[in-house]
């Protein structure tokens, strides 16, 4: 799992559960304007963070649940307990699917039929308790049934009516649609797909035209626009207004996986054989018709093909080839032709050109087909009379039983695919093939939901004249089904069985919702968080309170000298110099184990430098290779965050002053792309850093030049300084080199800013540059900047402290030792000349600095950047851990002392800058 | 990339992007007669398209891409 990954879902569940605390909180004050709005910035920022990986239907749900909260706090909507209802299992929605991913460690979850239901429901839910002022519709309607049916089907993908689809193919040409006949014949399955971009989709970035191009296979495709278009002046290019049908032979995984972002804009429903026989063509009056329907119903039924397909063929060769009733004939040819055997489709097509051809001699009750078209019953008539044997009686009752079962086992795809196979059969038998091709698109609902409901619904409708018996066996089976459901009343209103149930009654028996695993409550689920979120100041006052553990400690040794000295008891100064040691050992443990709290990696500040090269480098018309090394190096966070801007404003000087372009890289032999690298690692308690880039390097007779005409060396210093001195001048303050001042570097606040900021956390940085081949540069860093380790020393009486990092070394140096140069005290050290101060002076104390008697003065030698530099001092001591504190208010101003630190025998230690002195 | 305009003809190059939609709009709405070729066409955006569709510019060539011209001829070839 990226890091990027675990954050998210880390802020996602303390969303969640701030959008609870929330929800709750306005139960009690619904009115809060305030409570209001933060819960929709929650809200609103769930979603947009969401929106950075792969998970459409958390999006949706959170984009409802945005919208919705968008109305309650424009105040169009009120908040009620509904709304808190619906948007609590919204949430417990996400966190589901955060449950998920946290299980799967990826943010790519595959498609899941189930979940994308859930979220479609939820949607739909939370859609509906928005106020409808926007709907252009006027739903007058005063039965909230018809109300809500209009709003699924638009919602449901797969719930609009079964003429819709009639309609679709119908303008599919009567040749595609004979081809697809003979290849479902063959064994293959087709689906028609309806594809209706919503309005705004362009500002969403999507490109439907794109989206729907990708499908493979097509048969058959239609480009509409849903609406007459505007004149043209009126046009508004940005408002998609298209409709794309087509149909394909993908199965359904593959267009529910392609069409995943848009669910609800997409339609997708198997075509089943019957409906493919639709004649189509131009009205006529004048073919007589009846003749040949009734001799045509006389053939069929008596088994005489050959008659019937004689009859159809004069009829044919009759009629105008374009006309209804030709193309009619030759469906019915096809028909016979392929499937002699079955006559179904045969006798359902004369049904059919009897209607259209001759209203007025069809018998057939007009309501048979609107009535039965939502659960898919074709308008075959029903057979009168078919003796039904008890046997298959039983078997459908058996699997109506089944259905009714209420339990969710594993097994239920498999136990829905054998009430379907059982089904099948049985249907086959009583010789309804037609039905079969709704029972299958039922299975598939069915299946889709993990739900018996559609298969249950099927059958009440079909089987109910062989079930006459068992009817009473069901409803009671029904009711006790329907009662442990209650709680989720509100949402059943949006589920897509309302649509599938044919008359109010069913609707009612039906009206149980899908069981979904996304339904749970929060509290269901026991993800427990690997990680807590502290607030730093609780870490701070942590690290505070060990530093003083420390002092404490460290007070331990004085007293076990006092108890040698003043009260002359030894055995009891070696023993409290044992505890000591032991409360030592732990102390330093605990410290360190504070410190792991605050440690960082690197990549929290080397995360934006890709990009930021990136950027730059075309802003620049450069090309830069980038690489980085050792992001996982971890040093405290605030020498981390203290880099930040020190690193950027090196990258960009890099890239601005070092790489060249590609055209001057090739004329000096280098590969055009120029490499800058960045390499992070630990190096004993210091973090070092390191910026190198292949570019022109610097020049130090430029900088040289510079540097005198900025005043910034004298012409001694000009001829005296070594190529090194003069890299180094870079970091003088108010010096820049770049010949024009760009946007990205160069306004002289230039290195000395890097390296002040640098210093500020004891950092040092070192510059290495080779004329035409490149620079680098080198930070060192300490790993933590609470405690420091310090030397203590003696002067004038008094102690004072100076930075471990600062010694170089303690040595002792005969008075003979010391000369004087211009009136500059030296001394010859490992032969080197090194310039010698006297704290006492440099401290403004009027007191000489006191030898040894051995005529010996302590020295401490500091390093300055690559001088050395020896302090004259009385005497050196004991180095002790101290926590440092800067001094504030006026002392603060005071750049000889780093800060002051309270010693173990309650003594306060200043705590020199040896910079700052001189 | 984009559109090059002719006197009476816009000829359409590799992929249309969704921000010259309005462009192309406004090109066509200022000659009526102009014609479309679409010969070097990859991909054009559905915005594009729907340009297209309202208006309805000669189509003086399709382009290259089998799977874009069926499409494209589903909307624009009466």
């Amino acid at each position: 799992m990226n890091p990027l990954l675990e954050q998210f879902l880390s802020e996602s569940r303390d969303a969640i559960q701030s959008i609870g605390e929330k929800l709750l909180q306005l139960e009690t004050a619904p009115n809060d304007e305030a409570l209001m709005g933060e819960l929709f910035r929650l809200v609103h920022t769930l979603k947009g963070n969401s929106g950075l990986f792969e998970l459409p239907e958390m999006i949706r749900v959170l984009h409802a649940a945005e919208d919705l909260m968008d109305t309650v706090r424009a105040g169009e909507a009120s908040y009620s307990q509904d709304l808190a209802d619906q948007l609590l299992e919204a949430m417990d929605f996400v966190s589901a699917v955060l449950d998920e991913i946290q299980q799967a460690g990826t943010d790519s979850l595959p498609a899941d039929a189930e979940r994308s239901a859930a979220a479609l429901d939820l949607a739909g839910s939370l859609k509906q308790l928005k106020p409808e002022k926007a709907q252009p519709e006027t739903l007058t309607s005063t039965n909230p049934a018809t109300d809500t049916a209009t709003e699924s089907a638009t919602e449901a993908a797969e719930a609009a009516n079964d003429a819709d689809q009639d309609l679709a193919l119908a303008q599919v040409p009567e040749a595609v649609r004979m081809h697809l006949f003979e290849r479902m014949l063959a064994g293959e399955t087709f689906f028609w797909i309806c594809y209706q971009p919503e309005e705004g989709c362009f500002y969403k970035g999507e490109d439907p035209l794109f989206q729907i191009i990708q499908l493979p296979t097509l048969a058959w495709r239609a480009l509409s626009a849903r609406e007459p278009w505007p004149a043209a002046e009126a046009l508004d290019a940005y408002r998609c207004l298209l409709r794309f049908e087509c149909i394909t032979a993908m199965d359904r995984e593959g267009l529910l996986e392609h069409f995943r972002y848009v669910p609800d804009q997409v339609q997708i429903r198997p075509i089943a054989l019957d409906d493919l026989p639709i004649p189509s063509g131009a009205e006529h009056d004048a073919v007589p018709v009846a003749d040949y329907l009734q001799s045509a119903m006389a053939s069929l039924h008596q088994g005489d093909l050959p008659s019937l397909i004689q009859s159809s063929k004069v009829l044919l060769e009759l009629t105008a080839p374009e006309l209804r009733i030709a193309s009619a004939m030759r469906w019915l040819l096809l028909l016979l032709e392929t499937q002699p055997e079955d006559q179904r489709l045969a006798a359902a097509l004369l049904q059919r050109i009897r209607q259209q051809e001759d209203p007025a001699a069809t018998s057939m009750p007009p309501t048979a087909t609107s009535a039965n078209a939502a659960t898919g019953v074709s308008a075959m008539p029903q057979p009168e009379s078919i003796a039904i044997d008890e046997h298959l009686t039983g078997i459908l009752q058996t699997q109506a039983e089944i259905l009714a079962l209420d339990d969710h086992p594993d097994w239920l795809p498999g136990r829905l695919h054998a009430v379907a196979a059982s089904l099948r059969a049985a249907f086959r038998c009583l010789g309804q093939e037609a039905l079969l091709a709704p029972l299958e698109q039922a299975l598939e609902q069915a299946l889709e939901q993990t739900h018996p409901q559609p298969l249950r619904a099927w059958l009440e409708v079909n089987g109910a004249p062989y079930l006459a018996s068992a009817a009473n066996a069901m409803a009671a089976l029904e009711s006790q089904t329907a009662s442990p459901a209650p709680d989720d009343a509100t949402s059943l209103d949006s589920s897509p069985e309302v649509v599938t149930a044919s008359t109010p009654a069913d609707a009612a028996a039906s009206a149980q919702p899908p069981a979904r695993k996304f339904g749970r409550r929060l509290e269901d689920s026991y993800a427990a968080p690997s990680s807590i979120k502290v607030d730093q100041t609780k870490i701070d006052t942590m690290m505070n309170l060990i530093g003083e553990m420390i002092v404490a400690k460290n007070a331990l040794p004085y007293l076990a000298a006092r108890a040698e000295k003043v009260f002359g008891v030894r055995d009891l100064a070696r023993e409290i110099k044992a505890q000591y040691s032991t409360i030592h050992r732990i102390a330093d443990e605990m410290q360190d184990a504070i410190m792991q709290i605050r440690l960082l990696p690197v990549s929290f500040v080397f995360q934006r430098f890709p990009r930021l090269v990136r950027d730059t480098a075309n802003k620049l018309g450069k090309e830069v290779h980038l690489v980085m090394e050792g992001e996982s190096t971890e040093a405290d966070k605030n020498v981390i965050e203290s880099l930040a801007d020190p690193l950027v404003h090196i990258i960009r000087n890099s890239l601005d002053h070092g790489l060249e372009t590609a055209d001057e890289r090739r004329a000096a032999g280098k590969p055009p792309t120029g490499q800058l690298s960045i390499r992070a690692r630990s190096e004993s308690d210091r973090v070092v850093i390191e910026i190198a880039d292949d570019g022109r390097g610097i020049d130090p007779d430029t900088i040289r030049r510079k540097a005198y005409e900025k005043g910034i060396i004298d012409e001694q210093a000009l001829e005296r300084l070594s190529d090194q001195e003069a890299v180094n001048l870079v970091f003088a303050a108010g010096f820049s080199t770049a010949a024009k001042v760009s946007d990205l570097s160069g306004r002289g606040v230039g290195m000395d800013v890097v390296r002040n900021a640098v210093a500020q956390v004891n950092g040092s940085i070192d510059l290495k540059s080779e004329f035409g081949k490149g620079t680098r540069l080198r930070l060192s860093l300490p790993l933590s900047m609470a405690v420091s380790n310090v030397m203590i020393i003696q002067s004038a009486g008094q102690r004072f402290g100076v930075s471990m990092d600062a010694v170089a070394e303690t040595v002792r140096v005969p008075e003979a030792n010391i000369q004087l140069i211009k009136q500059q005290k030296t001394t010859v050290l490992r032969g080197r000349v090194m310039p010698l101060m006297a704290l006492n002076d440099l401290l403004g104390l009027d007191q000489p600095q006191v030898a040894n008697d051995d005529r010996e003065f302590a020295v401490l030698v500091v390093r300055l950047e690559h001088d050395f530099l020896g302090i004259l001092v009385d005497d050196c001591l004991e180095t002790v851990d101290i926590i440092l504190k800067p001094l504030a208010g006026f002392l603060g101003s005071i750049k000889g002392y780093a800060g002051s630190a309270l010693l173990g025998d309650g003594s306060v230690l200043l705590v020199i800058n040896p910079r700052g002195l001189l | 990339m984009g559109m090059d305009f002719h006197d009476e003809t816009v000829v359409i190059n590799d992929i249309l992007g969704v921000e010259e939609a309005e462009t192309l709009l406004e090109w066509l709405l200022e000659h009526p007669q102009a014609q479309v070729d679409l010969s070097n066409c990859n991909h054009l955006h559905a915005a594009n398209l729907q340009v297209l569709m309202a208006l309805r510019p000669r189509i003086q060539a399709w382009p290259d891409d089998p799977e874009l011209t069926d499409w494209l001829k589903a909307a624009l070839d009466d």
